[in-house]
């Protein structure tokens, strides 16, 4: 079939749709990484050779293996060729502590668990399920070894769109993973997707965030489906990201703000040619408003910010280049994509009503693995029956539907019965010439039930303290909003995706100055 | 994570210090992978129980088949250094002696744990624990005076003489296959262990200041009365070792006999007498009442705890001495690190059904693991 007559499917696969380039234009580059790459029929023969290697191990569709390890060809070969075979992967952070890897391990049922050398010694002495080395080191079987032998072809499999992709287990802001069970028709719907965005054949784009992560997975499968050629990147900083976009020719690239900081932060940036970018692309935590616009001032091509949950639901797009009045949203909701408000007790709100966002589209998950009542608590049904994902943010619909998000449900404070939202507060903070980044969280307070506290990190140089901040703030904030207390650290703890985490605040902190938090 | 990870080990499954050596090598980081026989359960009881075995996985290999012998070659070929604790030659009957597997991983450090040793006239009679020491005048040495020698439980031969000397001697040889790139046998007698621990007796003798006469040496705890153990009025026990004179001057200031008239702390002859009467003192108060006069102090004083005891006392609380794995409390690993902090011990992993999972670790991929299923490397299938 041809490659246009694949993507005018309904359903299909990202497998297919790699062999359709592969047949299309074998010497085309598909991954790129630290001067070792892999055309299209390279990238293909390979995914073969790893599905028959399943296969001969006895696995079948459905089954379901682990990868953790930093970014490697091997890596993204091994997820690819488990695509084919229907085999679901679990990609498991690397840095996750020995005992968290186990336990994930565990709960997704993992038949074969590919590491490398670190993610190896880390877990040596952990029972386990057989593991494979991705770099051929002591750690595991030697991949060279595992993989079925050059020209093997795996027996071909058929799908279906609810068919397991991947679980990923979710990053942790808000307690312990839970497995996101994802179906290939979520893949596929994002393939659908980005095909909008103009990625194809002629498209380069440059991913620098580890592949573990459903921000990257979200757009490295359909780079690949649409023939693009990807960079990969081992480990992301500002300087050595601006040398490879420029040296490459980079067209597109998905990231996340706190990396658009540090780019747009990097002393040489003005120096870089950029002049090939068409998108950008950011997700997964708040964007400021002054980072978008310096963004669309400085860097070449688009900027499109999208808000969505690994979960899936509904995505809502902001194609900020086009839309520079409505930088303080997260744009509207994706073509296809039913967003609604509820409230608390799960009634549906009028458009403009702030409530709890939920959503409807191809881009769903099945559910959390193994975990029916986490899934059901995550599912809201409208009237009719249908079936949404509640996002546990809070937020709004302006006049024109564009998304105004207020906060996550959790971290709301509720002070003497108000809602706080910590966004409003950082926002603030941030505002003050001498506050680079500012996190605020409720820690309990005898007489309003929950206050709102700040941890900032100060700009080089900066001469502000804690309490003429504090107060400078509260001169600026609702009587409810009001700050019990303000530390300055030196870096907020964040998540490998730059969420900030803020349990680990709040147990830092809430318990030291109350005395009675946890 | 410990300072010896990304050492590998394999252990021939054995009793008490071939096993405490790999326990010990484990409780530091290293991968052990432990060799037992197919239906071997080693040792019976829960795995949770199997303290000496913990933190490292097992396969049971058939070495009567090929295949058996094969994989276990392979395994030596991808080792750090090897442990094995039967009589001499039979690791060379199995075609596995120091010199072919030196031969295949030059690098390989061969530890062979016995109680006489490689050579010499008792090298290949059997013995245990007591017969080593009996060797080398510990067992002599230990116990009080006109009673026979006391047997201080397996402590000096197969532990203290035996496993941590092996252990010693791998970590030796491991960090000289550095410099020199060459592996090499070494031999770990529980004789020549204990005859190293009696070191300072032997110094001590040749000095003339020790008695060969049990129980005449200040250190048997039965002859200054300053260094000892003294029953309490609740039938428990305490420890005194007050040698030095201002400890000395502290454990008769609490005891109330400051001030009074003393014999000279070092005067022998009044020795016996006054460890009489310091015997009735103790006597006097229970042991929980002597800790709270003395416990903390500088007496050099102790209660004597039992095993239990010793697991809730409040200094080993609190530096952790020991921890809790699956509900079992045991000693934790030691020495400690400022650094690359060893790891809380897991549970052992007993020689499962299907061993593929143990086997990658070592490099073998599951379909090189299926082979050798069916050639019988793990025995008959079960």
């Amino acid at each position: 079939m041809q490659i246009d007559e694949l993507l005018a499917q309904d359903f299909g696969t990202v497998a297919e749709l790699i062999h359709a380039h592969a047949l299309r234009d074998a010497a085309h580059t598909a991954l790129l990484l630290d001067g070792q790459s892999l055309d299209y029929a390279a990238l293909d023969a390979q995914m073969d050779r790893v599905a028959a290697a399943l296969q001969r191990d006895g696995l079948k569709p459905g089954d379901v293996i682990a990868i953790s390890a930093a970014t490697s060809l091997g890596y993204a070969v091994v997820f690819l060729g488990a695509v084919r075979a229907g085999v679901a992967v679990a990609p498991l952070a690397p840095d996750s502590t020995p005992e968290g890897l186990a336990a994930m391990v565990a709960d997704s049922g993992v038949q074969l668990f590919f590491v490398d050398e670190a993610v190896g010694q880390a877990t040596a002495g952990t029972p386990g399920v057989p593991r494979i080395a991705l770099d051929d080191s002591g750690v595991g079987a030697p991949l060279s070894g595992w993989l079925a032998p050059a020209g093997a072809q795996p027996e071909p499999v058929r799908l279906q769109p609810d068919a397991p992709f991947n679980i990923i287990y979710s990053s942790g802001t808000t307690g312990t993973p839970k497995g996101i069970m994802m179906p290939h028709a979520f893949r596929w719907a994002q393939v659908k997707l980005f095909t909008s965005l103009g990625y194809g054949p002629d498209a380069v784009t440059l991913v620098s965030i580890p592949l573990y992560s459903n921000m990257t997975l979200s757009s490295f499968f359909p780079a690949l489906s649409l023939g693009a050629k990807v960079v990969l990147m081992r480990k992301f900083d500002a300087g050595g990201y601006l040398e490879l976009a420029q040296a490459h020719r980079a067209t597109h690239s998905m990231m996340v703000p706190v990396q658009f900081q540090r780019i747009m932060a990097w002393p040489d940036f003005d120096r870089y040619d950029l002049s090939s970018f068409r998108m950008k692309s950011c997700g997964s935590a708040p964007f400021p408003v002054a980072l978008k616009a310096d963004v669309l001032a400085r860097w070449p091509g688009g900027l499109t910010e999208y808000y969505g949950m690994t979960e899936g639901g509904g995505v809502c797009a902001l194609p900020a280049h086009e839309r520079p009045d409505k930088l303080h949203t997260v744009g509207k909701p994706a073509p296809g994509h039913d967003m609604r408000v509820i409230d608390d007790e799960g009634r549906e709100l009028p458009r403009g009503d702030i409530g709890e966002i939920v959503g409807r589209s191809g881009t769903m998950m099945v559910g959390y693995h193994n975990l029916p009542q986490k899934t059901a608590e995550a599912e809201w049904f409208d009237a009719e029956g249908r079936r949404f994902i509640r996002s546990g943010d809070t937020g709004r619909f302006d006049e024109d539907g564009y998304l105004v998000l207020l906060d996550r449900k959790k971290d709301m404070i509720i002070s003497g019965g108000f809602n706080v939202y910590p966004v409003d507060l950082e926002a603030v903070l941030r505002s003050h010439p001498d506050v680079d980044e500012a996190a605020v969280f409720g820690v309990p307070s005898q007489r309003w039930g929950e206050s709102p506290m700040a941890c900032v990190v100060l700009r080089e140089a900066a001469t502000v303290a804690p309490d003429a901040l504090r107060e400078w703030a509260n001169e600026r904030l609702g009587k409810a909003q009001r700050l019990v207390d303000l530390r300055v650290v030196q870096s907020l703890p964040r998540s490998d995706i730059g969420k900030v985490l803020k349990r680990q605040l709040r147990n830092a902190f809430g318990g030291d100055t109350f005395g009675t938090a946890h | 994570m410990g300072p010896l990870q990304g050492i590998k080990v394999v252990e021939m499954a054995g009793l008490a210090p071939g096993p405490f050596a790999a326990m010990m090598l484990a409780d530091m980081g290293a991968q052990v992978l432990r060799i037992e026989r197919p239906g071997q359960v080693s040792p019976p009881g829960h795995p949770r129980l199997a303290l000496l075995d913990r933190s490292r996985s097992a396969v049971a290999l058939d070495l009567k088949s090929a295949a058996g012998l094969a994989t276990l070659r392979r395994l030596l070929n991808g080792a750090d250094a090897f442990i094995e604790g039967f009589r001499p030659g039979v690791m060379e009957r199995l075609g596995l002696g120091p010199e072919p597997c030196l031969a295949a991983n030059p690098k390989l450090v061969y530890g062979r744990m016995t109680g006489w040793g490689q050579s010499g006239p008792l090298a290949k009679a059997a013995g245990h624990d007591i017969n080593y020491i009996a060797l080398t005048g510990a067992l002599h040495s230990i116990g009080r005076q006109g009673a026979p020698p006391a047997v201080p439980l397996n402590l000096v031969g197969d532990f203290g003489g035996g496993g941590m000397y092996l252990a010693f001697g791998i970590v030796c040889a491991l960090l000289e296959v550095r410099q020199s790139g060459q592996g090499q046998v070494v031999d770990a007698a529980m004789v020549d262990g204990a005859a190293s621990l009696m070191t300072y007796m032997y110094a001590s003798h040749a000095a003339g200041a020790w008695s060969d006469v049990r129980g005449e040496n200040v250190l048997d705890g039965d002859t200054a009365p300053w260094y000892g153990v003294y029953e309490t009025a609740d039938g428990q026990y305490v420890s005194i070792a007050s040698a030095e004179p201002q400890f000395y001057a502290e454990l008769l200031r609490i005891t109330g006999l400051a001030g009074g008239d003393l014999p000279d702390q070092l005067d022998r002859a009044s020795w016996p007498v006054f460890r009489l009467r310091l015997a009735e003192i103790f006597r006097s108060r229970t042991r929980d009442a002597w800790c709270e006069l003395m416990e903390g102090s500088d007496v050099c004083f102790a209660p004597v705890l039992t095993l239990d005891e010793a697991m809730a006392h409040p200094h080993n609380r609190a530096r952790g001495t020991f921890v809790e794995v699956a509900g079992v409390a045991q000693p934790a690993p030691a020495p400690r690190f400022s650094r690359t902090v060893p790891a809380t011990p897991t549970l052992p992993e007993a020689a499962a059904a299907d061993p593929t999972g143990a086997l990658s670790n070592w490099g073998f991929a599951p379909h090189e693991v299926a082979a050798l299923r069916a050639e019988g490397a793990f025995g008959a299938e079960r």
